[in-house]
C-alpha cells in the first residue's frame, strides 16, 4: 500500500471522527428546521467520496503523480515545529523580546548552519534574530501600537 | 458614480495614503519575487496591520500588494528560472529562454510592460463593470445566493491543479472547518469539545497564516539548499531596462487588448487565478502566431500575452468579490477578511452602499498598474539581488512575523496553536500534494454556504425543489455545468 493510500485512510478516519460527533448533534428536522447536523452530514459524504476517490485510485494504479510537488520531510522540519511550539508555549510568560530572540535565532539557524556550518552559523544566526526581533517590536509596537506582551517576571 | 470613482484617485493624493500605496507595492514586489513567498503570503501578513489602519489605507496598500506581487513573481522566475509565484510559470519558459542568451533585461522590461497594460485595463474593466453587476446581483434571492455560493465551490474544486479527488478532500476539510463552533441559528455549539475557545470557531487569520505561512515555512525546512546555478551570471544596467518600441510594435495591441480581456474573465471566475489567465491567453496567442516556433523559446509575444493576462486578472478578480461577495481565489480571499474585519460585508449592496469607501481601491489597482512599469527602470538590477536573499533571514522574519502577527491581532496564544496546528496540517496535505487554496476557500465560503441552504430550506419548509424555483439559480446551476464541462473536460492540457 502506498503512502497516498495510508493518508487517505487517515482522512477517512477523520472524517469517521467528524461523523461521530456530528451525530452527537439533533438529526436534520428532527424539530422541523434542517438543524445544525445537515450541513455536516453532507460533508462526511464529500469527504468519505473524495478520500475513497483518492484510495481506489492509489489501490488501482491509475493515480497521475506528475504533478506532485517535490516536497519532503526532513529533521530540520521537525526542529522548525518544536521551535514554533516553543516559542508559542513561552510567548508569554518570556515575553515577547526572549521568545522572540530565541525562536528567530533557532530558526534562522537551521537554514544558515547549512551555508556556514553550524558554529559560524552560531554568531550570524545571533545578528540576524536581534535584528529581526528589533523589526519586529518596530512593526508591531512602535508603528501599529499594538500590544506584545513583556514576560511574567 | 463617475465623481466617486474620481474621488478615489483624489483619496491617493493624500500623502499618508500614497505612502501605504507606495509602501503596499514595495512589499508585493518583495514578496512576489522571492520564490516561496506570494503576495497571497504579503496580504496575509499584513492582514493583523490593518486592524490598526485607517479603513482606505488599509484597502489602497491590499490592492498595491496585490497588483506588484503577481507582477514580480514572474521577476525571478527570469533571472534564475524560479518562478516567485505560479502564476509567473509561463512567464518563466519563456523569459528565461531570453536571459540564458543574454537579454534578460529585455525579458524584464517587456514583462514589466505587458503587466502595467494587462493591469491598467483589468483596473478600468472593473470600475466599469463592477456596479453594474452589483446592481444585477441585488436582484439574487436566498436559494440564488446558494447556487451562486455552490458554484463557486464546485469550481474550485474542478479549477484546482491535480487530483479532483484530493480538491474534493480538501475544500470539504475546509467546508469542515468553518462549521466549528457557535452555531448562530439555533444557538448550539458543534465540535468544540467543551472547549471556551473552540466555541468561537476557527477565526479566518490563523487559518490563513497557518495555511501559507507557518505550512511554507516547514515545506522549506525539508528543501535542498541554493545551489551556485540559482544565481545569475551577469550584471545589467538601469538603461537596459526601457523598451525597445520596435518590439513592443511587433508584439502588438491587439495582442496585449487580448490577452487582458481574457485575464479579466478569468478573473471573474471564480477559482480562475492568474496561472490559469496566463496559460489561456498564452495559448490563444500561440493559436494566432505568425511565429509559434518561437514558443517555449524565447517568444516576445508569449512572454506579453501571459503578463498582460495575468495581471488583468487583478481587475478582475475583484469583480465576483465586491458585487457577489464570492471571493475568486486566494489573495481575493483575504481581501475579504480586510473588509470583514472593517466591517464592510462584499456582497449585493456594498458598491451602491459603499461607493466612496470602496473607489480609492480601484483607483490603486490602476496607479499600482503604472508603477509595474516604472519599478523595473528603477529595480530592474536589484530584482536580482532579492532571488539570491540569505535564507536564514528570510524564513526568521517569516516565522516571526507569522506568529507575533497572529497574537498581535487576536491577543489570544490559543489563536497562535490554531495557526501552527493547521499550518501542520496544511503542511502534511502538501506533503501528499493535495491542493490548498480549495481548504481556505471552504473556510471562507462554508458559513455562507451552510446559511443559504439553511434559510432557503426553513423558508421553504424542507421543500428541496425551492434550490430550482428561479432563472437565476438554474442559470447559475447551468453554468456551474460549463464550468465543469470546459474546465475540465475541454480544458488545453499543454502549451
Amino acid at each position: 500500500m502506498t503512502r497516498q493510500a495510508l493518508f487517505a485512510l487517515l482522512i477517512l478516519a477523520l472524517d469517521a471522527a467528524y461523523l461521530q460527533q456530528a451525530l452527537l448533534l439533533p438529526l436534520p428536522f428532527s424539530s422541523g428546521e434542517p438543524g445544525p447536523s445537515l450541513m455536516p452530514l453532507i460533508l462526511v459524504l464529500t469527504l468519505g467520496v473524495g478520500a475513497l476517490g483518492v484510495l481506489v485510485q492509489e489501490l488501482r494504479g491509475t493515480a497521475d503523480h506528475e504533478e506532485d510537488e517535490d516536497a519532503n520531510f526532513s529533521l530540520r522540519t521537525v526542529a522548525l515545529i518544536a521551535l514554533t511550539c516553543g516559542f508559542v508555549w513561552a510567548f508569554e510568560p518570556l515575553g515577547y523580546w526572549i521568545a522572540t530572540l530565541l525562536y528567530a535565532f533557532g530558526v534562522a539557524w537551521l537554514f544558515e548552519q547549512e551555508r556556514l556550518g553550524p558554529v559560524k552559523a552560531l554568531l550570524t544566526s545571533a545578528l540576524i534574530a536581534a535584528g529581526i526581533a528589533a523589526a519586529g517590536w518596530l512593526f508591531f509596537v512602535t508603528l501599529f501600537e499594538l500590544f506584545l506582551p513583556e514576560g511574567q517576571f | 458614480m463617475f465623481a466617486e470613482l474620481m474621488g478615489g484617485f483624489a483619496a491617493l493624493a493624500n500623502p499618508e495614503t500614497f505612502l501605504y500605496l507606495v509602501g503596499g507595492f514595495l512589499m508585493g514586489l518583495v514578496f512576489g519575487a522571492i520564490p516561496g513567498l506570494t503576495a497571497t503570503l504579503a496580504i496575509a501578513l499584513l492582514l493583523p496591520f490593518t486592524f490598526a489602519m485607517e479603513l482606505t489605507n488599509a484597502l489602497v496598500m491590499v490592492m498595491a500588494i496585490f497588483m506588484s506581487g503577481i507582477y514580480a513573481g514572474s521577476v525571478t522566475g527570469i533571472t534564475v528560472n524560479i518562478p516567485g509565484a505560479a502564476s509567473g510559470a509561463i512567464t518563466t519558459m519563456e523569459g528565461y529562454a531570453l536571459m540564458k542568451r543574454g537579454h534578460g533585461a529585455k525579458a524584464l522590461s517587456l514583462d514589466a510592460l505587458a503587466s502595467s497594460i494587462g493591469g491598467v485595463l483589468g483596473a478600468a474593466v472593473l470600475m466599469f463593470v463592477a456596479v453594474p453587476m452589483s446592481e444585477f446581483a441585488l436582484m439574487f434571492r436566498t436559494p440564488d445566493k446558494f447556487a451562486l455560493v455552490f458554484m463557486a465551490v464546485v469550481t474550485v474544486v474542478i479549477v484546482a491543479k491535480g487530483s479532483i479527488w484530493k480538491s474534493l478532500v480538501t475544500v470539504s476539510l475546509g467546508l469542515m472547518i468553518s462549521t466549528v463552533g457557535f452555531d448562530n441559528m439555533v444557538a448550539q455549539g458543534r465540535f468544540d469539545f467543551g472547549s471556551y475557545n473552540l466555541i468561537e470557531g476557527v477565526q479566518l487569520l490563523p487559518a490563513v497564516i497557518g495555511l501559507f505561512a507557518i505550512c511554507e515555512l516547514l515545506l522549506q525546512g525539508g528543501s535542498k539548499p541554493r545551489t551556485v546555478e540559482d544565481t545569475p551570471a551577469f550584471k545589467v544596467r538601469h538603461k537596459d531596462f526601457w523598451p525597445n518600441w520596435k518590439e513592443v510594435r511587433e508584439i502588438g495591441f491587439w495582442t496585449y487588448v487580448k490577452s487582458s480581456v481574457i485575464g479579466v474573465l478569468i478573473g471573474m471566475l471564480p477559482g480562475g487565478g492568474a496561472s490559469m489567465a496566463s496559460f489561456v491567453a498564452y495559448a490563444e496567442a500561440k493559436r494566432v502566431s505568425k511565429k509559434p516556433e518561437e514558443y517555449g523559446n524565447g517568444s516576445h509575444e508569449g512572454l506579453a500575452a501571459a503578463e498582460s493576462a495575468n495581471n488583468a486578472m487583478c481587475g478582475g478578480a475583484v469583480v465576483p468579490l465586491l458585487t457577489l461577495g464570492i471571493p475568486g481565489d486566494s489573495v481575493t480571499a483575504i481581501i475579504f477578511g480586510v473588509l470583514l474585519i472593517h466591517g464592510l460585508v462584499p456582497g449585493p449592496g456594498l458598491l451602491t452602499n459603499e461607493m466612496a469607501t470602496i473607489a480609492p481601491m480601484f483607483a490603486a489597482l490602476m496607479v499600482a498598474a503604472v508603477f509595474v512599469f516604472l519599478s523595473v527602470l528603477v529595480f530592474g538590477p536589484y530584482y536580482i539581488w532579492l532571488a539570491r536573499m540569505n535564507r536564514g533571514v528570510l524564513y526568521a522574519f517569516i516565522a516571526m512575523i507569522a506568529m507575533v502577527g497572529t497574537y498581535a491581532s487576536t491577543y489570544s496564544v490559543f489563536q497562535m496553536w490554531m495557526a501552527l496546528a493547521i499550518g501542520i496540517f496544511a503542511w502534511s496535505l502538501r506533503l501528499m500534494s493535495y491542493p490548498l487554496v480549495p481548504m481556505l476557500m471552504g473556510i471562507i465560503l462554508g458559513p455562507y454556504l451552510e446559511l443559504y441552504m439553511r434559510r432557503a430550506l426553513i423558508t421553504s419548509n424542507g421543500d428541496v425543489m425551492t434550490f430550482f424555483s428561479s432563472p437565476i439559480s438554474l442559470g447559475l446551476y447551468a453554468m456551474t455545468a460549463l464550468f465543469i464541462y470546459f474546465l475540465r473536460f475541454k480544458a488545453p492540457k499543454a502549451a
